[in-house]
């Protein structure tokens, strides 16, 4: 006994246990914390680099604030914290206990007089009588009673809400349950693995057999939380773990097949719900589990718990024509490819790979205004992200929408391209002729490329001039017209600038720049009757409205063809959708502690905020001068007015052998 | 006369008015059931039966509350009664274009006039309040108090209305109108001033109320940017994740906390005036006579914080259990989550000084006040500067 009593006061106990440890801890966590959700966490480390610099990356990276919350330091202000309540509970433990069930039936007169509410009387009535009435009344509001008997006085010490002191067990125990729930999802074992060497991560993106040895985690990992894509009508029996720079492979007991995977879209456009059908196989199982995933509703096996978390492409087919854009002929090839894969393509002018990255079913974009049914969003319809990179290792990143999409009544297709992902995107529009189709822009651009034809074009468009003085100044300027041309398909109407910036002083630039594309245009434009005339639309010199807007959106076109990347235009002519879904496997054993502590931590609350500890001494004894006194007295754990009430209404009762009478009540304080 | 004094509630279940109200609240929950009965899953059953029980107990426990219940149930069937004239799943035009036509709904009861109004007259309360405090009047006061109510009756209607009017749209978007920046904004000025309603009737004075009304002012200064800057108010389905029943009780619990704590700092400011008052020695000052004494206010304070912190526990707590079932785990230190949690410490340390060591006085209230930035940032600042999981609303 006297051992623990001075162990309850060993100097580290006093520290420990300390509110203003407590508060500073609790202070720390909190800005901690801040810094956490601030700095974004657990991205690439190169991110960082760029972010901040190589010098404050290395300070940052020492100060672990790139994992704040499993940094050292961190988890060193939590197991403070934890000492700390622990300290707290210990000391105050058995005190509060005590208190709890202990009446403080040893109140002297002298203190209950002392106390902040208290009333004191002389009586005629029998001690016996006052204190079986008051009894009755004190209990009749709730409280515990002890009466005690003495030779020459009776108390009767009454408690109630005594709750309050479990509330402070509940609260900060629950704490402690808490965290330990945590820890048990923290995976130790894990971390110890790490700390041994024993786990690397794998960088690479290989395929399973191949995957770093280090890089394996056996079925039997304690706890874990991961993600795997399966597309539809495929299996996996593993997840991955994202770790340090890359990813860890987790074997799971189980096998999961995605049978078929759904997105309902509102007429927004905005997704509605995303479900997955599985099958769930297990050698103990005799019977395979059939469940239906969606968001917010998982499916519970054993330990693990397996969440609708994201969708994606699963291998969709898909058909395309290749479109060469720099050649003399405007046919297309056909190609075929799927989703995930690469495609070779050797030309004449070159080896490529094109790599098809994602297919998007929906392109929703927001409108500047509503539109005529009151929508304010539009649906682009569905497109592929490619990139083609040529032998060098150079990519150009490209999206091709599926469907034609419509401005101001014209129709194009439309290819978005950038050359890094530091750019912004540009739009390619090629517009469509009246069959909605590529062929005329596509006819007239071979007729661009094509210098000899060019030749011939422009005599016979310069024969058809009646003005002599024109044809003669068409004639002169025939040579300098394909020069603009050529520059012009090489590199738009950039390359017409920078040409003029070397040849012309700057302060004339832009009126030549002007006369430039005048001729240029009438260039273009003889390429584009020969165009409408290989067409067999009718010879006609004033060109219709439609036939002017084609005409200067392909010049626009062909100018942003000059940036296009390699010349090749792929029109996506079809596509057989297989999805994948992206699902997340979690083993967490710790979760139902740290519900149960959750749970404790609520109780405990609401039993310290509003379970209010309160006393009450009623004391009947003779005094000095041999007369009989009773003393009432009462205290409450924080402030005494709720007792207050319930002390008055006491005093107030008329007729009863408790109330003091009018001339002898005397109330303290 | 019986010494027992009897638990308030069950002294106010036994006059007639407090049993026709539980009677009324069991009976406008059964009628609920028998007509929604079969799309609710059991446990939107249980949401109803809880809200219910509530329900009753807080009209019991405070008698402006039945009042204010049957005002805004009333005014909300008006609003729904108005359209009548459409069917469920009509689209979102006619919804508007019947909005503008009928004469009830134009000007009091669809949802975005219930909400304008309750969008003015917070505004005049605030103004009024101050007023009854500058000319010391005490019918200024009792016309602020209503104003209030009456604010409070109107925004709880266009919420309820609102309600119904998704559904009018179509079916599928319809949910109930707390999921996003916008709904949640009219619920943290409505439960802030509820809150504050309930400690102006206990504490007896109306002194506090032009400062509480300032916060509720300021969010309704948000929700009138968001509205017109934003076109924030127009009904949008809810994303996959937000469609949980959780999500019915995890939002309102947090709000009952973000709101106490604001009501909490706003008394600071009155506080820390008076108490510099005090302090300077200017015992001549009028205010000292018009404001409550520190001690009152003090008290409201805690009052206000402990029930909040009681609320935001609950809250973290359901929305840890939510994340374990949305996102596969209870805790993934997401800057929401985080800034619960930051917000949840800071409190936790308000309430220890204040229970355990007893402080009290200008430093915490302080605090309290400077609790309103971290809260607010918990609030909105995350989703304006953050990203995260929680997708709800952003800016
Ligand atoms: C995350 C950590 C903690 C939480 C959430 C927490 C929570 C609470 C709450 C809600 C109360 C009730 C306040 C009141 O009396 O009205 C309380 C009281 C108290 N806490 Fe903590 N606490 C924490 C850590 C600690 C630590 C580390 C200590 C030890 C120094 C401590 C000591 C106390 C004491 C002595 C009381 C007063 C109990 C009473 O007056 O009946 N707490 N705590």
């Amino acid at each position: 006994m006297e051992k623990k009593h001075s162990l309850r006061h060993h100097p580290l106990l006093t520290f420990f246990s300390s509110m203003n440890l407590a508060i500073t801890l609790l202070v720390m966590l909190a800005v901690a914390s801040v810094i956490g959700t601030v700095l974004k966490q657990n991205e690439a480390y190169s991110s960082y680099v760029i972010k901040f610099g190589p010098f404050w990356f290395e300070v940052f990276r020492n100060l672990e604030l790139y994992d704040v919350y499993s940094a050292i330091w961190f988890l060193s202000v939590l197991a403070f914290l934890l000492a700390s309540i622990s300290a707290c509970v210990w000391r105050n433990g058995a005190h509060f206990v005590k208190d709890m069930v202990s009446f403080q039936e040893d109140k002297h007169p002298a203190q209950l007089k002392k106390m902040h509410l208290s009333a004191h009387w002389t009586t005629q009535n029998t001690p016996a009588l006052i204190v079986e009435q008051a009894n009755e009344r004190i209990q009749a509001l709730g409280f515990k009673t002890k009466v005690e008997h003495k030779a020459n006085s009776q108390l009767i010490a009454a408690k109630k809400g005594s709750a309050h002191r479990l509330g402070y067990f509940f609260t900060h125990i629950a704490i402690i349950v808490i965290c330990f729930g945590a820890l048990l999802d923290s995976n130790l074992k894990f971390k110890f693995q790490e700390w041994a060497g024993m786990v690397e991560s794998e960088t690479r993106s290989l395929a399973l057999t191949d995957v770093n040895p280090k890089a394996n985690l056996t079925s039997d990992n304690f706890s874990f939380r991961g993600s795997v894509n399966i597309p539809e009508g495929k299996s996996a029996d593993v997840v991955f773990l994202t770790f340090k720079d890359g990813y860890l492979v987790q074997k799971l007991p189980f096998e999961v097949k995605v049978i078929d995977f759904r997105v309902e879209h509102y007429d927004t456009g905005m997704p509605k719900s995303f479900e997955s059908d599985i099958i769930l196989t297990a050698p103990d199982l005799k019977e395979p589990i059939k469940a239906t995933l969606s968001v917010n509703k998982p499916l519970i096996y054993k330990d693990y718990a397996i969440y609708q978390s994201s969708f994606g492409d699963g291998g969709s087919s898909l058909k395309l024509n290749a479109y060469p854009l720099a050649s003399l002929n405007s046919t297309s090839s056909p190609l075929a490819g799927e989703i995930h894969r690469d495609i070779p393509l050797n030309t004449p002018i070159g080896d490529y790979k094109v790599e098809l990255d994602d297919y998007k079913s929906n392109n929703i974009i927001p409108l500047p205004a509503a539109d005529a049914n009151g929508k304010k969003v539009k649906n682009l319809g569905s497109s592929v992200l490619f990139k083609v990179r040529d032998s060098a290792g150079q990519a150009v990143e490209y999206e091709n929408y599926l469907l034609a999409i419509d401005r101001d009544q014209a129709w194009y297709q439309v290819s978005k391209f950038r050359k890094s992902r530091a750019q912004e995107f540009d739009f390619l529009m090629i517009p469509l002729d009246a069959n909605m189709s590529m062929k005329r822009f596509m006819t007239f651009l071979s007729l661009v490329n094509d210098r000899k034809g060019l030749d011939a074009v422009l005599d016979a468009s310069i024969a058809q001039e009646t003005d002599a003085a024109k044809r003669e100044q068409l004639t002169t300027q025939k040579r300098f017209m394909q020069q603009l041309i050529n520059l012009f398909r090489a590199r738009g109407f950039d390359g017409i600038q920078g040409y003029l910036e070397q040849a012309i002083e700057a302060d004339k630039r832009e009126a030549v720049f002007q006369q430039y594309l005048e001729i240029l245009t009438v260039a273009m434009q003889s390429l584009y009757l020969k165009t409408l005339e290989l067409e067999g639309v009718a010879d006609n010199k004033d060109a219709s409205e439609t036939e002017r807007r084609f005409f200067a959106d392909s010049v626009e076109a062909m100018n942003l063809l000059a940036h296009y990347g390699p010349p090749i235009f792929f029109e996506i002519t079809s596509i057989d959708q297989r999805e994948s879904s992206g699902l997340q496997i979690t083993k967490s054993p710790g979760k139902n502690v740290v519900f149960l502590g959750s749970f404790m931590l609520i109780v405990g609350v609401f039993l310290l905020f509003y379970i209010r500890p309160q006393r009450l001494w009623l004391l009947v004894h003779h005094n000095e001068q041999g007369e009989t006194e009773v003393i009432f007295a009462g205290k409450d754990g924080k402030d005494d007015s709720q007792l207050q009430d319930v002390f008055s209404t006491l005093l107030q009762q008329p007729q009863s052998a408790t109330t003091p009478s009018e001339e002898s009540a005397y109330v303290t304080h | 006369m019986s010494l027992t004094k009897a638990s308030p509630l069950t002294q106010q279940l036994a006059n007639p008015r407090g049993l026709a109200w539980v009677v009324g609240i069991f009976a406008l929950a059964f009628l609920t059931w028998s007509k929604f009965g079969s799309i609710m899953d059991e446990f939107e059953v249980g949401i109803l039966i809880g809200t219910s029980v509530g329900l009753a107990a807080f009209g019991l426990a405070w008698r402006s509350m039945q009042t204010l219940f049957t005002f805004v149930l009333l005014m909300t069937l008006a609003g729904i009664g108005s359209y009548s004239g459409i069917d469920i799943g009509s689209g979102a035009e006619k919804v508007l274009a019947t909005a503008e036509k009928a004469f009830f709904l134009k000007f009091l009861f669809s949802s975005q006039s219930a909400i304008m109004w309750m969008n003015a007259l917070f505004v005049l309360a605030m103004l009024t309040y101050f007023f009854a405090l500058w000319k010391d009047s005490s019918f200024s006061g009792k016309v602020a108090t209503g104003l209030t109510w009456s604010a409070v009756a109107f925004g709880f209607a266009g919420l309820g209305v609102r309600w119904y009017e998704s559904y009018l749209i179509n079916p599928d978007y319809g949910h109930i109108p707390i999921s996003n920046l916008y709904e949640v904004f009219i619920v943290f000025a409505l439960v802030t001033a509820v809150l504050y309603l309930y400690y102006e009737q206990k504490a007896n004075t109306k002194a506090l109320g032009g400062f509480v009304l300032a916060v509720i002012s300021a969010a309704v200064g948000f929700i009138l940017w968001y509205t017109f800057g934003r076109e924030a108010h127009l009904i949008q389905p809810l994303v996959p994740a937000l469609k949980s029943y959780w999500m019915k009780i995890h939002v309102p619990a947090n709000f009952v906390g973000y709101g106490t704590f604001a009501l909490a700092a706003m008394i600071a400011v009155p506080y820390l005036w008076r108490s510099k008052l005090e302090a300077t020695g200017k015992t001549d000052s009028v205010l000292l006579t018009r404001l409550p004494t520190l001690a009152v206010m003090d008290d409201v304070m805690y009052k206000a914080i402990a029930f909040g912190f009681a609320f935001f526990t609950i809250a973290t707590v359901l929305g840890a259990m939510w994340a374990a079932e949305a996102w596969g785990g209870y805790w993934s230190w997401d800057p929401k989550e985080t800034w619960a949690l930051i917000v949840w410490l800071n409190y936790a340390a308000w309430l220890h000084l204040r229970m355990s060591k007893g402080w009290r006085g200008p430093v915490m209230a302080w605090w309290a006040l400077g609790g309103l930035l971290v809260t607010t940032f918990a609030f909105l600042g995350v989703n304006m500067f953050l990203s995260g999981l929680h997708s709800y609303g952003t800016l």
